[in-house]
């Protein structure tokens, strides 16, 4: 319906780029946040027990034995994870959420195609831009902690994190469709401010994921973000790179079902938007 | 009505709106929900190159009805056509040929600039980046903003004029052939909606055909060529300002300053041979001050108050014929429950 796939996706694409030069304080924070605070939880328990220490009970809470700067690449890689998830999940959500209710944009894209293609192509450009963009850092970090094998670990993590992030993007639109076509909430920021936190305190960032209580860790297993989780850990810690086809499969097994439930809810929604009421 | 689509589909058409009806269910509330009848079967039709002004109070259905025409809304039943183009089966044909005017005081993205803006949407619609940016910058200005320098400035800093423009800037963005502009100049300080109603007559002796609504009749009246009058989802009148004025039999004010010695028989004939509706005369010294209301035509009270004077050797001093505005004409149509 209307303009082609690749149009949406270049204006899109055209949008985003303005946002991120605009905003790009706002994005800095949101990396340098996650960043304190990952590293504040690996390491500030050194300040308290010896170094071999700290090593000690994370190989005995993670299982298997690892360097203290595999560890540092951990935190590195973990800090990228909530970057990302805080930035795709709130951004995906309140975007939708504003063009339909507040600011009116929702008809420009009304005027040139449908719902479903314009919510598919956000997913995708958006997630693969907060994907690329909040693990960036890693590119010029994990080298210098690490040389060569800095740069090999993120070349096996990007694609990984690349698909988990339009996976995520796509299950945010999955949520934010409904939120924004079929109730009116009065206060929807509540919502993209309370499922990105929800999703990373139940994925075991930290910790294994049997580990978290059975609420949250409920909540997280309808996101990919525990996949995405155990893949930086598998990955960094573990060095088991044999389990990441699996970790993928099942990631692009759950973006499948979330574009069918997007395309549906997306096919309703533009019919809902043309019916009126 | 067959008659009346028979005779118009001779014309050079450029929209068909044909025994369109359409409901809103609104919900109140979780459960409760009310159904509005918006559209009740209405049929107008509009010319090529034409500005057509699609009139009624609030609630009217006219904005259902610029919205069924944008393919933004699906009508529940009817025939909507946009230059031959079904908005329902061909939507996507009939996107390429419209430009849509539908809130001026939004529609964009707050922190994007009105250039930025434009080039989003230009993608949007298929167009090359830089066809985008070409056409955004020829628009924004056409439309006066670029002069403003405003282009770069972001839109959340836009006054309600500048959202105007930039409006109906984005809806000129494609080059189309057909303009729904819903109210452009709600709100508008006096400038700003000149600008618009002088873009409106230029593009329309360009070729351009204009559907376009609002509640300013001296507006209206200043640049329609031809008005639809609806009132609770049906259409009450359509035609010309003058042919509606006249189809409405509205009264006109006629003033005469006469003198002579046979005045008071030419007040008399003139009661006698005009569908008056109440005389007052004032003595002015030697002449007379005659005013009256009369339902006729302006060329038939002109021709007998000349006929008169020369029959009876009366001395037309001043006379003047004050036509009833659209205004006039529209409040007869709603006042008088037209559509209910």
């Amino acid at each position: 319906m209307g303009s082609s796939l690749k149009s949406v996706v270049l204006a899109i694409a055209y949008r985003e780029f303005i946002f991120f030069k605009r905003f790009f304080s706002e994005y800095f924070l949101l990396w340098v946040i996650p960043l304190i605070f990952s590293l504040g939880i690996v390491f500030l328990p050194t300040t308290i027990a010896s170094r071999a220490a700290v090593l000690r009970r994370f190989s005995t809470v993670v299982g298997g034995s690892f360097s203290f700067t595999e560890l540092l690449t951990y935190a590195l890689c973990m800090s990228a994870i909530m970057s990302l998830v805080i930035a795709i999940v709130s951004d995906v959500f309140q975007t939708l959420h504003q063009e339909y209710r507040v600011l009116g944009a929702m008809v420009m894209v009304l005027e040139s195609t449908s719902v479903t293609t314009y919510a598919l192509a956000t997913a995708f450009v958006r997630s693969l831009i907060m994907g690329v963009l909040s693990t960036l850092y890693l590119v010029a970090v994990l080298p210098l902690i690490n040389g060569i094998n800095g740069l090999i670990t993120y070349a096996t993590l990007l694609p990984p994190i690349i698909i988990s992030s339009i996976a995520l993007g796509l299950y945010s639109v999955a949520i934010a469709i409904p939120l924004t076509f079929y109730v009116r909430l009065d206060r929807p920021w509540t919502v993209a401010n309370t499922l990105a936190p929800a999703l990373l305190a139940g994925a075991g960032l930290y910790i294994p994921i049997k580990l978290v209580p059975i609420v949250l860790r409920a909540i997280a297993y309808t996101a990919p973000v525990p996949q995405l989780c155990t893949t930086v850990r598998v990955v960094t810690l573990l060095n088991e790179p044999t389990q990441l086809p699996w970790l993928m499969a099942l990631v692009v097994a759950l973006a499948t079902i979330y574009s069918l439930v997007t395309t549906y809810l997306g096919r309703f929604s533009d019919s809902i938007a043309r019916r009126g009421g | 009505m067959r008659y009346q689509v028979a005779v118009v589909l001779v014309m050079d058409l450029s929209i068909e709106v044909v025994d369109v009806w359409k409901k809103y269910v609104v919900r109140e509330g979780l459960r409760r929900r009310r159904v509005v009848e918006a559209l009740r079967g209405i049929t107008f039709f509009v010319r090529r190159g034409t500005i057509h002004a699609l009139l009624g109070p609030n609630g009217a259905g006219k904005t259902t009805t610029v919205k069924i025409l944008a393919t933004l809304l699906l009508p529940d039943s009817g025939t909507v056509r946009v230059l031959g183009r079904d908005v329902v089966k061909e939507a996507s044909e009939v996107r390429k040929y419209i430009g849509l005017v539908l809130d001026v005081s939004k529609g964009f993205y707050m922190s994007l600039s009105g250039y930025e803006n434009l080039v989003f949407y230009g993608l949007l619609r298929g167009m090359s980046f830089s066809d985008a940016r070409r056409r955004a910058r020829e628009v924004l200005e056409l439309v006066g903003l670029e002069g403003m320098g405003a282009s770069g400035r972001p839109y959340y800093s836009y006054s309600l004029g500048m959202r105007a423009r930039l409006a109906i800037a984005k809806a000129l963005l494609t080059n189309p052939e057909v303009l729904l502009l819903d109210e452009p100049t709600l709100g508008l300080d006096v400038e700003s909606a000149r600008m618009v109603r002088d873009l409106m007559t230029r593009l329309a002796r360009e070729g351009r055909t204009i559907l376009v609504t609002g509640h300013n009749m001296y507006e209206i009246e200043q640049i329609a060529n031809y008005v639809t009058i609806i009132n609770k989802g049906k259409v009450v009148v359509s035609g010309s300002p003058d042919e509606l004025k006249e189809r409405l039999g509205l009264l006109h004010k006629v003033s005469i300053k006469v003198s002579g010695s046979e005045v008071s028989r030419f007040v008399s004939e003139l009661r006698s041979n005009l569908p008056i509706e109440g005389l007052t005369t004032n003595y002015l010294g030697s002449a007379v001050l005659v005013t009256t209301y009369v339902r006729s035509r302006r060329e038939d009270i002109a021709r007998l108050v000349f006929k008169l004077s020369k029959a009876l050797d009366v001395k037309v001093l001043d006379f003047s014929i004050v036509e009833p505005s659209l205004e006039d004409a529209y409040l007869a149509v709603v006042r008088g429950g037209g559509g209910g």
